[in-house]
């Protein structure tokens, strides 16, 4: 068992840190660049869904619990209050 | 304690409040499976939740080999956020830049993408992940030792908390340029056709949906900039 844990230990840093060796060793091309801007948007619609209709047992939940979520954003809620928010708001309507 | 630490220290304890209900339900779903050293030393070493949970289910029906892999397609998609972390960190040494590299999570990632330039150095970004890789380690452990004695809705609404994390990412991005709400869209639904594809392991799904939404990212920005 500790042996696949450190079998999973070693391709899972593989991905993490070949970018660290790669940025050095050539400069990337403006287009790369920004590609790369738009990254973290695209992932976080990635990991946004459909992967919340699986957060609650019931996706119903998952789906106002996000909405809540996005209500508390849109009025500029600091985001340590907007988790904790949504938590709060998901513990009472399930 | 220095100023400018304060917001790292804070975004690293939302995702850490993100992770206790996840990485408390991975210690006590590893329970029956594992001794209480490898279930900690996995949270330690791999410290990625989904790919956690994917080595516990798949070890009753799988080899070894066949988890290994799974767990690198799953993920592969840390090299594109690490790869984004490096290149906003580039006037950082190598050694700075590997270290947090091996610290690069979906939260991490995408809580230090929207930085200023001024918030990018070494110190915010360690802070930042550190605190979250504590959090993920100690409840880990808590989870597994003490799980039951939790309160199971509270740790069943918690579900949510990295969705909220997420959402609350995203909003203000697509208030700055509602193009970026458009590509997160697009990413949404790229990734819910090809979650339908029983073909396309869900790992290659992730980075695939990733990669096309950004580069219709820039597609459209090439697009608007040339009219």
């Amino acid at each position: 068992m500790t042996l696949l844990v450190v079998a999973m230990f070693a391709v899972t840093i593989i991905t993490r840190i070949l970018p660290a060796f790669i940025i050095d060793v050539f400069p990337l091309p403006e287009w790369l660049v920004t590609y790369l801007n738009y990254i973290p948007y695209a992932a976080l619609g990635v990991l946004i869904f459909p992967g919340i209709l699986d957060a609650l047992e019931n996706p119903l939940h998952g789906l106002l619990g996000g909405a809540f979520a996005m209500l508390l954003a849109l009025f500029r809620v600091p985001l340590f209050f907007i988790v904790l928010g949504t938590i709060v708001f998901v513990y009472l309507i399930t | 304690m220095r100023t400018d630490l304060k917001k790292p220290l804070m975004d690293g304890l939302t995702i850490g409040m993100g992770y206790v209900p996840v990485a408390v339900a991975f210690g006590i779903t590893a329970k029956p499976v594992m001794s209480f050293f490898d279930a900690v030393l996995m949270s330690f070493m791999v410290y990625g939740g989904a790919s956690q949970f994917l080595a516990l289910q798949m070890m009753s029906t799988s080899g070894a080999i066949a988890i290994v892999f799974a767990v690198f397609i799953l993920n592969s998609r840390h090299f594109v956020m690490s790869f984004k972390v490096n290149y906003d960190l580039k006037h950082e040494s190598f050694l700075k830049r590997l270290f947090l590299s091996s610290y690069v999570t979906d939260e991490g990632f995408a809580v230090t993408a929207n930085s200023t330039p001024e918030q990018r150095h070494f110190s915010s970004y360690a802070v930042t992940f550190l605190t979250a890789y504590l959090f993920w380690v100690t409840f880990s452990a808590i989870g597994y030792l003490a799980g039951e004695w939790m309160s199971e809705g509270w740790v069943a609404a918690s579900g949510i908390a990295l969705y909220a994390l997420f959402i609350a990412l995203l909003i203000p991005a697509a208030r700055i340029h509602y193009r970026f709400g458009i590509i997160a869209m697009a990413g949404m639904i790229i990734h819910y056709i090809m979650g339908q594809l029983s073909f396309v392991p869900s790992g290659i799904a992730i980075v695939l949906a990733i990669l096309i939404a950004a580069a219709l990212g820039s597609i459209l920005e090439r697009a608007e900039v040339s009219r």
